[in-house]
């Protein structure tokens, strides 16, 4: 709420007062004013030209170059506006210049999107969307034509989702194009799609969908209020927008889930979660969220559900590799020599003997480097890439063990972990991982397994007292929720998927009639 | 914010203030895969057997053994073990312990000596293998060496678990068994034995016998036969092992070699009950079993409905055979090693308070009658006989 309480104030972006200004009567006031505006903007393109036969009126295009779709400008608006002005003119009554704006909208432009625009702010924003706006001479008003056209990306499967079932569509960078893709897969006016505008400079367009009487209305307004309570002078990925929508910051846990998939956030829409996507970004921002939906797939639903289930385990599993698999071989080979088995301990002892760090300080470095040629890797150009992880993986590990300074079974247990924790799909649920690693690793050097019990209980509290806009953070598990655990820890079979999960102030739980009557015996 | 950053660096550095406390670097440690236990005039000698880490590289001509034995007498157990710092410089990680060989002197000398320091040491596992060294001393047992395995401790520990299933003679011992029965009024452990078989030059080991205790010492041992029967009347349900019986066609002139038929047993369950009656004490004891036909000595054809039946007397016999031999040694040792003063606390405690006095004695003159039922389950893919071309 606090976000709130700051952002009310002042919500709207705050431009210099002149611009806020109406247009004046006077064409030639309105195009100094904008001149002086745009001055030093080599990309704009403001076009005069007159208008009529037997009155001429002056007028003038704006539009910024690389925005619009020059051929359409050209055939739809400006072409009109020059030639077609005979057609008014046989008409009866003579044009009036009060009048002309309508008559132009009405009759000329043959353009989809045209809406009538009053100040120099709103002409400012068209233009900076893609609009192209025209202003007649002594009229207060202009026409903003929707003629906006850019180089994009074409629809690709996302690199960072891929699945093997289902959809392979993913988002890009324009909003349009991303909302159109949800509205492909929802066909229905319950999907809504309300648009918002963060950023003072970078006035970005933000769209927040949800499915009207499914997602909880409260949980849309409570979404809406914090987004519009957000200042800041850009806002370049849903990133920027997670944590204004977080209730704790000072945690490793991500609040919020990411994806990059249309069907992915059709299957969110559907069990009432909110979708907030930002021009710009082809990720879309999903509330509210708990930690076990970090390991579930969208594909684990277009699997029958026998495969999906098992998968599902196998992440579950993974999770814990991932989390806890080198802190438990600390533990193990420096406090708890009992639980092994005399002859895996021998070759342990084998491989370590003559390393000369403690099993401790083993782990965390080549847990680093690990993370180092993870992070290395990513920002390589493509080119020299794959290089140097053959150098990272192959050279380095390989020389290291030769050299003795580290044992071959910390390279396993290294490998293994960093292979586990690629397995849950979402990003921000892996880097939670990865950071509480270290953290257990730590603890497990100090106190053996009873650090890593400690370490596990403290990020369970941490866990419990967090919550995703109103949604607690370990749900269903924590509370329990015995009917929803069952498509958490397993995948249900979409017969007995007759509810949606629980959220507070749903309104309508049911998404499909009862199993029985769909089963057809 | 002061306070609770306060809070998090007193919690954090409680963590750190304990330092590492119990940290024993893998490198630091070397693993007793077995240790024995032995008297030598008045110290006690204590052994162990301990593997030593592989070489990282295989260096060329380094073909020296993996295993090494140290030896170090004491005035206690405890403190003999604790002696071997004096000549090895690293800690012997003792969870990993698999076998544990009690020699033959020690046991019959008095095993009070040595049954503390099983119980109370908490570094030792309690379910370790226990064995007792015939005739020889356990750090002679472990300088034998048993390939392909590397550690005669493991070794052994490999050799009574198998044989159990395949030959069904001993039964393993484990440390908590021993104890139990120790402590235990109306019952006497036991502990499978352990010799060196000399042939030329070669000594390998062997498993013979088994060790009979009473009051707190060896005072025998059961040979094979007596061993076999003692497994019969083990309170669990016991499964594998093959034995030999005579074969029912009748023509008895020709010996051993023809007549041989082999039966596997499959399970096989003893029940006993205490009968007491004025005086006399009976155990009745019921051994229901179930086996397969394994293999025949002579192609005449056993499958026929009446020859099972045949089959199945005398191996009933056969196993009643063993039984008795083993209560026969038993009560000859005055050791009551089949439990049979438990099961008569058990069914007649107020009989019991006045037998336990005079237990040993009493357990020497308690009749007991034998009842088995053996079944033969299947004869495996041939169904007749073996048939020659002729």
């Amino acid at each position: 709420m606090r976000y709130l309480n700051k952002g009310k104030a002042d919500t709207k972006p705050q431009l210099p007062n002149r611009v806020s200004a109406a247009l004046s009567v006077n064409i030639q006031e309105n195009i100094e004013q904008l001149r002086a505006l745009l001055n030093a903007c080599s990309d704009v393109v403001i076009r005069e030209f007159t208008f009529g036969r037997q009155q001429e009126t002056r007028c003038v295009l704006l539009y910024f170059d690389g925005l619009v779709d020059r051929t359409e400008i050209e055939e739809n608006l400006l072409k009109p506006m020059l030639l077609e002005i005979n057609m008014l003119e046989k008409e009866s009554h003579p044009l009036e210049q009060k009048a002309l704006l309508q008559q132009i909208q009405e009759h000329i432009l043959s353009l989809a999107e045209v809406k009538p625009v009053s100040t120099l702010e709103e002409i400012c924003h068209h233009i900076c969307s893609g609009d192209t706006v025209l202003l007649v001479d002594g009229n207060q008003k202009g026409l903003a034509a929707g003629t906006r056209s850019w180089h994009t990306r074409a629809i690709q499967t996302p690199e960072n989702e891929s699945t093997i079932q289902g959809p392979k569509e993913g988002f890009n960078e324009t909003l349009r194009l991303n909302t159109a893709l949800l509205r492909r897969r929802l066909k229905s006016t319950q999907l809504k799609i309300e648009s918002l505008l963060i950023g003072r400079i970078s006035q970005t367009d933000t769209a927040v969908c949800y499915l009207e009487d499914i997602a909880p209305a409260g949980l849309v307004d409570e979404v809406k209020d914090r987004l519009s309570g957000i200042d800041i002078d850009g806002v370049l990925d849903t990133g920027y927008l997670e944590e204004f929508l977080e209730n704790t910051k000072w945690t490793i846990f991500s609040q919020v889930e990411y994806t990059e998939k249309p069907d992915r956030v059709c299957g969110h829409l559907l069990e009432g979660r909110v979708c907030i996507m930002v021009d710009g970004s082809p990720m879309a921002l999903i509330v509210p969220t708990s930690f076990p939906q970090f390991l579930i797939t969208g594909e684990d639903y277009y699997q029958r559900f026998v495969p999906a289930s098992l998968f599902r385990i196998m992440r579950f599993i993974a999770f814990f590799i991932a989390l806890l698999l080198p802190s438990l071989y600390v533990a193990i080979i420096s406090y708890h020599q009992e639980v092994v088995p005399s002859s895996l301990y021998l070759t342990i002892a084998s491989s370590r003997e003559g390393v000369p760090f403690p099993a401790f300080v083993e782990a965390l470095i080549m847990e680093s480097v690990f993370e180092l040629l993870r992070e290395a890797g990513l920002r390589l150009p493509r080119a020299i890439g794959p290089a140097v992880s053959i150098v990272g993986a192959l050279i380095i590990g390989d020389a290291a063990v030769k050299a003795g300074l580290v044992s071959t079974p910390m390279v396993v247990v290294v490998a293994f972990t960093g292979i586990a924790s690629f397995i849950s799909p979402a990003y921000n649920a892996g880097t939670i991982i990865r950071i509480a690693r270290f953290g257990i690793l730590f603890a497990s050097g100090l106190l053996g397994f009873f650090g890593i019990l400690i370490s596990l209980l403290m990020m369970l509290i941490r866990m419990a007292s967090l919550s995703s806009l109103g949604q607690p953070y370990l749900s269903p598990v924590a509370p329990f929720d015995r009917a929803q655990i069952s498509d958490i820890l397993l995948r249900r079979p979409w017969t007995m998927n007759t509810n949606r999960p629980y959220m507070d102030r749903m309104q309508n739980r049911s998404r499909q009639k009862k199993a029985s009557n769909n089963n057809g015996g | 914010m002061h306070r609770r950053l306060i809070v998090t660096i007193i919690l954090l550095s409680s963590l750190i203030i304990s330092g590492c406390y119990n940290r024993l670097e893998v490198d630091e440690t070397v693993i007793v895969v077995g240790y024995g236990v032995d008297i030598k005039g008045e110290q006690k000698v204590f052994s162990a057997q301990l593997a030593l880490p592989e070489p990282r590289m295989q260096q060329a001509g380094s073909n020296g053994s993996l295993s090494m034995i140290v030896t170090e007498p004491g005035q206690g157990f405890a403190e003999a073990a604790r002696r071997v710092f004096l000549t090895l410089p690293r800690t012997p990680v003792w969870s990993m312990t698999d076998t544990m060989i009690m020699s033959e002197k020690l046991a019959r000398e008095d095993i009070g000596l040595v049954v503390d320091f099983l119980a109370r040491n908490r570094f030792l596992r309690n379910n370790l293998f226990l064995f007792l060294s015939k005739g020889t001393s356990p750090e002679e047992i472990y300088r034998i060496e048993v390939p392909p395995e590397n550690y005669s401790a493991l070794a052994l520990e490999k050799m009574i678990k198998a044989q159990e299933k395949q030959i069904g003679i001993y039964i393993p011992v484990k440390q908590k068994d021993f104890l139990y029965k120790s402590a235990t009024a109306g019952i006497e452990p036991v502990i499978p034995q352990v010799i060196i078989e000399k042939s030329g030059e070669q000594k390998r080991l062997k498993l013979e016998g088994t060790a009979v205790f009473r009051d707190q010492s060896m005072v025998g041992s059961l040979n094979e036969q007596e061993s076999r029967g003692f497994r019969y009347l083990s309170p669990q349900m016991i499964s594998g092992g093959l034995f030999i019986i005579e074969s029912p066609t009748g023509n008895t002139d020709k010996g051993i070699l023809q007549n041989a038929v082999t039966l596997e047993l499959i399970r096989s369950r003893a029940q006993v009950e205490s009968v007491l009656e004025g005086n006399k004490i009976k155990m009745n004891i019921k051994i229901e079993a179930e086996g397969n036909f394994y293999e025949q000595s002579n192609p005449t054809d056993l499958s026929s409905q009446a020859m099972i039946k045949n089959l199945e007397i005398a191996a009933n016999k056969t196993i009643k055979r063993d039984i008795q031999k083993c209560i026969d040694k038993a009560q000859l040792l005055k050791s009551d090693i089949l439990g049979w003063g438990l099961n008569i606390s058990r069914y007649c405690p107020q009989e019991w308070e006045q037998l336990k006095n005079n237990w040993p004695q009493d357990f020497a003159r308690v009749e007991s009658e034998i009842s088995v039922d053996f079944k033969i389950r299947r004869s495996y893919l041939l169904e007749q006989a073996f048939k020659f071309n002729n």
